[in-house]
């Protein structure tokens, strides 16, 4: 869902079809406001105005920063993966 | 609302079943999201099974919502009133469990064949017979340590419902309090008096697909020793159940002390351990039923319900309370926390 939120604001059925987009994930709109609930508890989204009924949310300062933190982490574990298994192979 | 399918109505209750505090923040939200939703209805087949989905995924999310309370705003007065109705769902649910045991209890005996007319002893029963017998015993002694865990936790409720409630009310709380009781305890007099009525009568029936002889047969009794028996289980159930329901509604939204709260949560605590025995002792009963061995002809005895294919529904029901008390512990446990 952070990922998801990295390129700009998204309300919930937005949210829903890019994570279905790019991760092939489909969330159940149930689990999707839980995560969005949780997210703001731990101050890494906000709403930000609304559109008509639909509450757009994106990313708090804390929210890109934790983001960044994790994607650079699960890059260093491609980078050591993906290292490992070419030198297996090569 | 005349043009909503069923699934449309089934939706609209499970975001209902949200939180007051949840509905104010997503609620607008949710429904604008379900209308994208119905939108590309051919697409997730809205008409079928689709809305049905949507309504579960909705029902799960309420459901996990009041119990993790993620997203709750801070107001101490929402925390102080979800500590209060956690609290008694906790209590609620543990009394119930008392009845469904009680009745487990109360209509298991043994069914035997006995060559001099009179009951033959629990070592008679076969193995799994006597497990049955041995368990049941263990689950009256559980139960006894929840009716008096539980009664301690009435007797603590009631004082400080009556130091709270206005003097006009306080004869109701004590009405409310004692009714349950006289109806119980009436309720197991009429069970003692029925089996006083029986007659002790010989013969043979079937069980489970063999012909028994009995010393005597709580079926073959007359009318009114009947009648007695069943209502005074009526009472007892229905006295300890109104009871739990009426002290939830009493009690509910009422503002209890922190301390009161605190030692409603630790004794609901112990309460469930207990239970938690009780569950095990009823699944147990369960199983010794499809394993007991036929009784042969020179003796034998298998352990009987008088509720005879109701005893696993009764066991279950017992073990679905259960789970419930551990989960309403858990929400209240959590909820007095962050009061405290």
């Amino acid at each position: 869902m952070l990922v998801s939120l990295a390129d700009g604001a998204k309300h919930g059925y937005a949210l829903l079809k890019d994570i279905e987009d790019f991760a092939q994930v489909r969330l159940s709109p149930g689990t999707l406001y839980a995560a969005i609930a949780r997210l703001e508890d731990a101050g890494l989204v906000e709403p930000v105005g609304s559109e008509g009924r639909r509450r757009p949310y994106r990313l708090t300062v804390s929210g890109r920063r934790v983001l960044a933190e994790e994607l650079e982490a699960a890059a260093a574990v491609n980078r050591v993966g993906l290292g490992r298994l070419l030198g297996a192979t090569g | 609302m005349s043009g909503m399918s069923l699934a449309d109505r089934a939706v609209r209750l499970a975001l209902s079943c949200y939180p007051a505090w949840w509905r104010e923040r997503y609620e607008a939200d949710q429904e604008a999201l379900v209308e994208d939703l119905k939108a590309e209805q051919s697409r997730i087949g809205w008409g079928a099974l689709g809305g049905w989905r949507l309504a579960g995924s909705f029902i799960v999310g309420a459901a996990s919502a009041r119990l993790s309370a993620s997203g709750m705003p801070s107001a101490p007065e929402l925390w102080q009133r979800r500590s209060g109705a956690a609290s008694i769902a906790a209590s609620v649910s543990a009394a119930l469990a008392v009845p469904f045991a009680a009745l487990l209890i109360g209509t298991a005996g043994e069914y035997g064949r006995s060559p001099t007319g009179s009951a033959l002893s629990s070592m008679e029963l076969s193995r799994a017979g006597q497990v049955a017998y041995w368990d049941v015993l263990a689950l009256s002694l559980l139960s006894l340590a929840c009716i008096a865990q539980l009664l301690a936790g009435v007797i603590r409720l009631s004082r400080e419902m009556l130091s709270l409630a206005p003097p006009r009310r306080r004869a109701l709380i004590v009405a409310a309090v004692l009714a349950p009781v006289v109806a119980i305890g009436a309720g197991f007099l009429m069970v003692h008096v029925s089996s006083s009525l029986r007659p002790i009568i010989g013969g043979s029936e079937q069980v489970r697909g063999h012909t028994v002889e009995v010393g005597y047969d709580r079926r073959g009794h007359p009318l009114v020793a009947g009648i007695l028996y069943w209502t005074g289980w009526v009472s007892v159930v229905g006295g300890w159940v109104g009871g739990a329901v009426m002290l939830a509604r009493m009690s509910f939204r009422r503002r209890f002390s922190l301390q009161a709260l605190g030692d409603g949560a630790s004794r609901a605590r112990a309460v469930t351990l207990v239970q938690t025995g009780m569950a095990a002792c009823a699944l147990v009963l369960v199983a010794t039923v499809p394993l007991q061995e036929p009784i042969g002809p020179t003796g034998g005895m298998i352990y009987r319900s008088d509720l005879g294919p109701w005893m696993p529904v009764v066991c279950v029901t017992l073990l679905v309370v259960t789970v419930f008390s551990w989960v309403a512990t858990r929400v209240a446990r959590q909820a007095i926390t962050h009061v405290v």
